[in-house]
């Protein structure tokens, strides 16, 4: 059984079934790419090395994890570790302790509406294939959006470094 | 979803963020061909990113699924099915679909924020990847019947990547540990499809993004490998994500000496291309990073370096 000693603050973590369910069979770490960083011992999963760290949102390969969902595919007991990661995520955000690239996605998409920068060599090579340049996405609707759902909040005590 | 008043497959195009930004290519490709193959598809104004299934929805799952329903509601008001190029688009907002269906008292909260910005949610849209748009809609007997140019046998392993079928209630495509269907497709179009042991794992990109170079290295060599071993002369993917990752993986693998193997990494849509009478030129195979196998290409292709 997993040793459990952290407490999560959603009820959908799910963590009375995790704790109850999971008999470290590994058939999802067969499966699983994190399998290979060397923070994990190959006898676990991924999600039991989560939360044998003290503060599993701040575990340094968290975003590591590609949500393939096989490891909820395979899993004989239903214990869906990518749910348990998406939550974790969700967590480690908010504390300010997911990686720097992720915050940087998220500004992008506030101020162009999209996850990759359009840059002077994606207009060169759409120019050389007749594309016209990538409109700008719907920024206000976004901006709107962050700031109703609170994620707006999120980025700016990350922006202030808290 | 064959729309019988134009008599053909008509769809809100969704280019996603990737495509459009550093591998607009795909993009050309897709414009050009696919009116060729029978699909309509329609530039709709007000899409934004899907939002990132991974990482957005893993910054905030609420502010991912009002975005991702926002985009669907986008389709919804053109009465359009929407056709993805990128496997993660194609994820997010069929998970969109799935959460709002799934749980009905998360409408309510989602359309509370959509008011805001002038939309709202009224039951699923229709959210195919391109492949299932081929497979389902059109068929791997009459695509073989549409190409000009069968692609003349050269071997070639499939790498189907993390999100075209996982998970299955979601994506509904195919087996996400032995897929075949688009294996299927590529039948089709003229090459050998080589089966081979590590088709269902990951390419390694997310550990490449997480800043986890050996271990991300580690993932294209094996599967790699695997291929080669079973006579692959090249790789086909159906994610913009997995192609970047493949080719720049191969590259620096082999300088790093991790492995001698070097496929050249072919996009579906490239290949379809090329099949529809393109030639490598036109597909930007000098810009490669994996220029291999190039002469058994041509003479697959019969035209001669």
């Amino acid at each position: 059984m997993i040793k459990i000693t952290y407490r999560g603050r959603k009820k959908d973590y799910a963590f009375d079934r995790l704790r109850e369910a999971c008999f470290q069979c590994s058939v999802c770490s067969l499966h699983c790419v994190v399998q290979d960083l060397e923070e994990f011992d190959a006898k676990h999963t991924f999600v039991y090395d989560l939360f044998s760290s003290d503060e599993p949102h701040r575990h340094s390969a968290l975003w590591a994890c590609s949500g393939c969902h096989k490891c909820y595919e395979v899993c004989p007991q239903d214990v869906n570790p990518a749910r348990v990661i998406e939550n974790l995520r969700e967590e480690s955000f908010e504390a300010g302790s997911a990686p720097g690239y992720v915050y940087d996605q998220v500004e992008l998409m506030l101020e162009t509406g999209m996850s990759f920068p359009v840059t002077k060599k994606t207009v060169k090579d759409r120019e050389k294939l007749g594309l016209a340049e990538p409109k700008k996405g719907p920024v206000e609707d976004i901006r709107k959006i962050f700031e109703k759902t609170g994620l707006m909040q999120k980025l700016e005590k990350r922006r202030k470094g808290s | 979803m064959r729309d019988e008043k134009h008599n053909s497959l008509r769809f809100a195009f969704f280019p996603g963020c990737l495509v459009p930004a550093r591998f607009p290519q795909f993009e050309y490709l897709a414009r050009q061909l696919f009116p060729e193959l029978g699909i309509e598809l329609v530039d709709v104004e007000g899409f934004s990113c899907c939002p990132d299934p991974v990482r957005v929805m893993g910054a905030d799952q609420f502010s991912w699924l009002v975005l991702a329903a926002r985009n669907l509601a986008v389709a919804q008001r053109e009465q359009l099915p929407i056709l993805t190029l990128c496997p993660a688009c194609t994820l997010s907002l069929a998970s969109a679909n799935a959460a709002l269906r799934e749980n009905p008292d998360l409408v309510s909260p989602v359309n509370a924020v959509l008011a805001d910005v002038g939309y709202e949610i009224e039951g699923p849209v229709t959210v195919k990847h391109f492949l299932k748009v081929f497979y389902e809609d059109i068929g791997t007997d009459a695509l073989e019947k549409m190409i000009k140019r069968p692609l003349g046998g050269f071997s070639v392993s499939y790498h189907s990547g993390c999100h075209e079928n996982n998970p299955p209630e979601i994506m509904q495509y195919d087996n996400p540990f032995n897929p075949r269907k688009t294996e299927g497709l590529l039948a089709s179009l003229g090459l050998d499809v080589i089966d081979y042991v590590e088709k269902s794992k990951c390419c390694g990109s997310p550990l490449t993004l997480d800043g986890k170079l050996d271990e991300s290295l580690a993932a294209v060599v094996r599967k790699v490998e695997d291929m080669a071993r079973f006579g692959a002369e090249g790789l086909v993917v159906g994610c913009t994500s997995c192609f970047q990752q493949l080719e720049i993986g191969q590259m620096m693998a082999r300088r790093r000496e991790l492995t001698e193997i070097q496929l050249p990494v072919l996009h579906f849509l490239e290949v379809l291309a090329l099949a529809m009478g393109r030639s490598l030129d036109d597909i930007g195979f000098k810009q490669h990073k994996i220029r291999a196998n190039r002469d058994i290409l041509n003479a697959r292709l019969g035209e001669g370096s």
